[in-house]
């Protein structure tokens, strides 16, 4: 065997790339959607009118207040979220070990809105972030992930860097298919090179401490921080004095919230956070580049000033400014959509790196057990996502409004369809019939996406005139799924025929 | 280069029985290499951070995250560096080496 340093690096690039880009295609995919994960929310809530100003009013505020200490007492460790550009609305939120979900307000009366129960955008950044297995298996597998990933685009830029530099941008599309799909790897691979060191290196620093070897400062930390309270409600017949989660009601917010503001230079404050007998309001982490946590407490009891964090050094700003890069919230919106066009490349780059090493092994190992696994995978992950995705947005609009546990319902039709195009993909690779696999699962994706926006007009949830850009765009991008999964199935089709 | 350094040798007379162990042994001594590579690079990363930690104490939480982000950025270079220098034959020493290097700078640190 060839012992050369391509050779070594091809090796690393291959089987590292494709072992982790399986679930890698997935994370990015979902990270991609969580650039606009409160504008998928609110289309997944078309009961939530969006045409207020940003501003909350007195009324509002106390309405809020008053919510949360009535979440606060079933147990709920329930904050507000105060209106921004991107969601003019007030919200009461909780964890529930996933998501942050919650009553939504009026802005201007604070009058509840009757708004579907449903994850909405949260649940991709969920699936981002920690593949819903909770902040320490979940976001420890994602971190790990994040550094074979560094480890592959550092092999991938070894191996190809002699090669690249006469052809830095070619793309045959219509040249011979394995030709065609490396130029595609190649060539989102070379334009969106920094997009990708930089996300996943960020997306890496933030839960690092995950990965490396506990040190002494961990139990100090720990010690330092309160533990938050439990997401979960107790157990029946074990169910604490309701006062004893709950403190007083709050004074009222919007002077607390211009102290605030006041104290921290800031224009806007975000989140309000309320302990027992303390009321942190933190700034709004979109003004800059430096995703700040300055905060200032208040007595929960009379409202007086207690503390202020407002943190500063070069040590903090490069904290800050890794964590801003990589959530992107001070984003204008046509940053956000180069931040989703930039994922959307990266998530190609990783598919048609899974395409080729599978092209790759086809002729030497296509009938070995663990080829047909690999691609059976492969197509649960390539077609099944984007059909589960399809699916969800489907099930949001089709299930009752109303429907009890209904947001359950929706994650399982998604990982229901999901888990079908997963065991459709692997039977048909041990029959040897992934081809035909292929073809019938992209027609199929074509027909969920393209149906979309007709079950959309269908269900009657919306109005088309007000607050209409969420919706139109969602569609079109949908829409614009299912036809590149039409034309791909369209075009397998005529190379098997 | 190392690709001009070490030609490829053909041998058609190889049996294909022979050449698919050699292969599945150089598989093997790839993933052993790899794996080395990741123990030695895994630790500098460590090293790294408890430095910090020794440097500033437990309680400057910010600058240990910094180490934490420098660590992070470490780990796969030293990877990288420990498993694809191995043509050389000096990818594991030097990251050895390395890894020595700050583990004793860690202990002679007042």
């Amino acid at each position: 065997m060839r012992d050369t340093f391509r050779v070594h690096m091809g090796w690393l690039h291959s089987w590292v790339g494709f072992l982790a880009g399986l679930v890698l295609t997935c994370v990015f995919a979902t990270g991609t959607l969580s650039v606009f994960d409160k504008e998928i929310t609110q289309w997944m809530q078309p009961e939530v009118s969006l045409d207020k100003p940003p501003a909350p009013t007195a009324v509002a505020l106390q309405r809020a207040a008053e919510t949360m200490v009535t979440e606060q007492e079933k147990d709920l460790f329930a904050f507000i979220t105060l209106p921004s550009r991107r969601d003019p609305v007030i919200r009461v939120l909780h964890y529930d070990g996933h998501e942050f979900i919650g009553p939504v307000l009026d802005p201007v009366d604070g009058h509840r809105f009757p708004a579907r129960q449903t994850a909405g955008g949260q649940f991709f950044f969920d699936f981002h972030y920690a593949l819903r297995n909770g902040p320490v298996l979940g976001c420890t597998i994602v971190t790990l992930l994040g550094v074979c990933l560094l480890l592959t685009v550092g092999s991938g830029i070894a191996i190809q860097i002699k090669a690249m530099w006469p052809d830095l941008i070619l793309f045959r599309p219509f040249g011979a298919r394995p030709r065609a799909w490396l130029d595609a790897h190649l060539v989102t691979g070379v334009l969106f090179l920094p997009f990708l060191i930089m996300i996943t290196y960020t997306g890496t620093v933030i839960r690092a401490r995950d990965i490396l070897p506990p040190h002494p400062f961990l139990p100090a930390q720990q010690a330092a921080v309160p533990v938050p309270a439990p997401a979960t409600p107790p157990a029946k017949g074990n169910t604490p004095a309701p006062t004893s989660r709950t403190g007083p009601m709050p004074p009222p917010l919007g002077p607390l919230i211009s102290r605030a503001q006041e104290i921290m230079h800031a224009e806007r404050c975000e989140l309000i956070i309320f302990s027992k007998d303390q009321i942190r309001i933190f700034r709004n982490d979109d003004a800059s580049l430096f995703l700040t946590r300055d905060l200032v407490t208040f007595s929960r009891t009379d409202g007086h000033f207690i503390s202020s964090l407002i943190q500063k050094g070069a040590a903090v700003r490069t904290v800050e400014l890794l964590h801003g890069l990589h959530y992107a919230r001070f984003s204008s919106p046509l940053l956000s959509w180069l931040y989703f066009l930039s994922g959307m490349a990266c998530t190609v780059l990783m598919g048609s790196g899974l395409v080729l090493f599978l092209m790759k092994r086809r002729k030497t190992s296509g009938q070995m057990i663990l080829f047909q696994t690999a691609e059976g995978l492969t197509i649960g992950v390539l077609v099944g996502l984007p059909l589960a995705i399809a699916g969800l947005l489907w099930a949001n609009r089709l299930l009752p409004a109303h429907m009890p546990d209904r947001m359950h319902a929706e994650i399982q039709v998604f990982f229901a369809l999901w888990m079908l195009s997963a065991l459709h993909g692997l039977v048909c690779a041990f029959k040897n019939t992934a081809s035909s696999c292929w073809r019938t699962q992209l027609t199929g994706l074509a027909f969920v996406a393209l149906g979309l926006p007709v079950v959309d007009v269908l269900t009657h949830s919306h109005g088309w005139r007000h607050d209409a850009t969420r919706y139109y765009t969602l569609d079109a991008l949908i829409i614009l799924m299912g036809l590149v999964a039409l034309i791909i199935a369209r075009k397998l089709h005529r190379h098997a025929s | 280069m190392p690709d001009a350094v070490r030609k490829p040798v053909s041998r058609p007379a190889a049996p294909a029985a022979r050449r698919r162990i050699e292969k599945r042994h150089a598989v093997y001594k790839r993933m052993a290499q790899l794996a080395t590579a990741a123990v030695l690079a895994y630790l500098s990363a460590h090293f790294i951070v408890m430095h910090t930690v020794l440097r500033d104490g437990v309680e400057n939480r910010v600058a240990i995250t910094v180490a934490e982000a420098v660590a992070t950025a470490a780990l796969p270079l030293l990877l990288l560096l420990g498993y694809g220098a191995r043509t050389h034959g000096w990818g594991l020493w030097i990251l050895l080496a390395l890894c020595g290097l700050i583990a004793a700078c860690n202990l002679i640190m007042p």
